[in-house]
């Protein structure tokens, strides 16, 4: 019977290492690690559902996906945390993904899923219902205190980009995000606004490209990020029982997540470059800076697990690029030979 | 020398419906599971193709883990190929429960393809579930040995 035992996990950690293999499996591109990051600040957020709002001030602001109306602010140097309540003035909505974003004096409360948009100041924290976008969207991001962006999808159910105005009025680009296998799945990524810069970058998160438009969403440029993915390795299958599309094999993640700032993308790889240590790999997440301004690569920076678990979230503010990483928010600094490539000094 | 044959012969019957409820639970499990996947075929391969370990294999794993399931179901309801069914049913549940501990510790992604009721447990119910019939299985499969050994002297 120890026999039977032993062949059965015996073949089940066969097929384990067979796995293991791809994702090791070195890429053809070389990381510049010249200046290492010092970690200055952290805090334990108590909790694992925070993510980043937005900030103001001296203050970083946080939402808490299972307390939607919790909004918590944090100081910039992470000593003191204070968790507020918001208050809406319309509870009968049929709520399912709700969502802040600050746009300081302001903030927003949003679901995608409604969709509504309301508003508040970040003095009172009451939100009032202020309008009801002409699509359902996720991955929204403040412009202004006036209008929001976010990814939305077209009458053929592809994902686009577009925004709201809190005045009605609601536009979209169909050209912006292009498709590669299905429209859905491949043009995945993440959305951010860069306030300094004012400019809308999106970064895919299968395939070694983003994009840089204006906040009216006309195109700026293209740009690539140092690995050599260029088309999605991703396989979309279509359940006819169910009608639904889902992944038909694990998807090649290239570009986890991102945060533009001032100027700067901060972006979390997923993949190994050439020359790197796998050892470390297993301890900490990469973060590959690339100047906005130029479409260049500037550096990486290695920001280390906590208690075993990877960043999931990044924030830029001031000279500190901010992480969440399981219940811990954590503040590195940035060195010089990144910060001196800032749009505004 | 007659109440040790009186005692043995007690002590057999237990064993034996010991392992007859066993044979039952096991043949439930895997019927059912068996055929909730076959029921939901193609949503089944499609959550195989994007386990990181099977994702090569899912065409075969995909009607191979029912066939052996309802196999092992065939040789349990069996008297003469009983012990073999315990067996297997231990061994295959030794391979799922493997499965779920390395996917749940070393992978990013966790898909979900047990079939019907076992897809709402949680991860970590379902692996103290698994290791429960991994304990029910072996039990009986040791017992059934017993048995045929005592039978055979």
């Amino acid at each position: 019977m120890a026999l039977i035992a032993t062949l059965g996990v015996g073949i089940v950690v066969v097929l384990f290492l067979a796995s293991e293999n791809i994702i090791h499996h070195r890429n053809n591109f070389v990381r510049r690690f010249s200046d290492q990051v010092e970690k200055n600040y952290e805090i334990d957020l108590q909790s694992k559902a925070y993510y980043f709002a937005g900030d103001s001030g001296d203050s970083l602001y946080l939402g808490n996906y299972d307390g939607p109306l919790y909004m918590a602010a944090v100081d910039k140097k992470l000593k003191k945390m204070k968790v507020h309540t918001l208050k809406i003035d319309r509870m009968d909505l049929p709520f399912r993904s709700v969502e802040i974003r600050v746009s300081p004096p302001y903030f927003f409360l949003l679901d995608g899923t409604v969709p509504c948009i309301f508003r508040g100041e970040l003095k009172t924290l009451n939100a009032k219902y202020a309008v009801k976008p002409d699509v359902t969207f996720s991955k929204v991001v403040a412009m202004n205190s006036e209008t929001v962006a976010y990814r939305t999808h077209n009458n053929a159910g592809e994902s686009i980009l577009g925004f709201s105005k809190l005045d009605g009025t609601n536009r979209i680009n169909q050209r912006l995000l292009q498709k590669q296998i299905d429209g859905n799945f491949d043009v995945d990524g993440s959305l951010s606004y860069d306030t300094g810069l004012k400019k809308l970058i999106y970064v895919y998160l299968y395939r070694n490209q983003y994009i840089i438009a204006n906040p009216d969403l006309s195109l700026d440029s293209r740009g690539n990020t140092i690995d050599t993915v260029s088309k999605a390795q991703i396989k979309v299958a279509y359940v006819k029982s169910h009608d639904a599309k889902k992944m038909g094999a694990p998807p090649l993640s290239v570009n986890k997540t991102s945060t533009a700032y001032n100027g700067l993308l901060f972006v979390n790889s997923e993949l190994i470059s050439k020359y790197e240590d796998v050892d470390v790999w297993d301890q900490a997440s990469v973060i590959d800076v690339y100047d906005i301004k130029d479409r260049s690569y500037i550096a990486s920076l290695y920001i280390y697990n906590i208690k075993k678990k990877k960043l999931r979230a990044l924030y830029a503010s001031g000279n500190n690029l901010y992480a969440i990483i399981g219940n811990t928010l954590v503040s590195y600094k940035l060195t010089e030979l990144i910060t001196k490539h800032y749009a505004v000094k | 020398m007659r109440t040790k044959w009186k005692n043995m012969k007690i002590s057999i019957s237990h064993k034996n419906t010991i392992i007859y409820i066993i044979c039952l639970l096991s043949i439930v499990l895997f019927l059912y599971a068996a055929v909730s996947k076959i029921l939901d075929y193609e949503n089944f391969q499609v959550q195989l193709a994007q386990s990181p370990l099977l994702s090569a294999f899912a065409g075969y794993v995909a009607w191979g883990v029912p066939a052996v399931e309802i196999l092992i179901s065939i040789l349990l309801f069996s008297e003469r190929w009983r012990k073999i069914g315990l067996f297997a049913a231990f061994g295959l549940m030794v391979m799922f429960t493997a499965y779920i501990y390395i996917i749940l510790n070393f992978s990013a992604f966790v898909p979900c393809s047990c079939g019907g009721v076992l897809e709402k447990m949680t991860w970590n119910q379902h692996l103290i579930f698994n290791i429960v019939f991994i304990v029910l299985s072996g039990t009986a499969a040791l017992l059934q040995s017993i048995n045929c050994q005592n039978e055979l002297s």
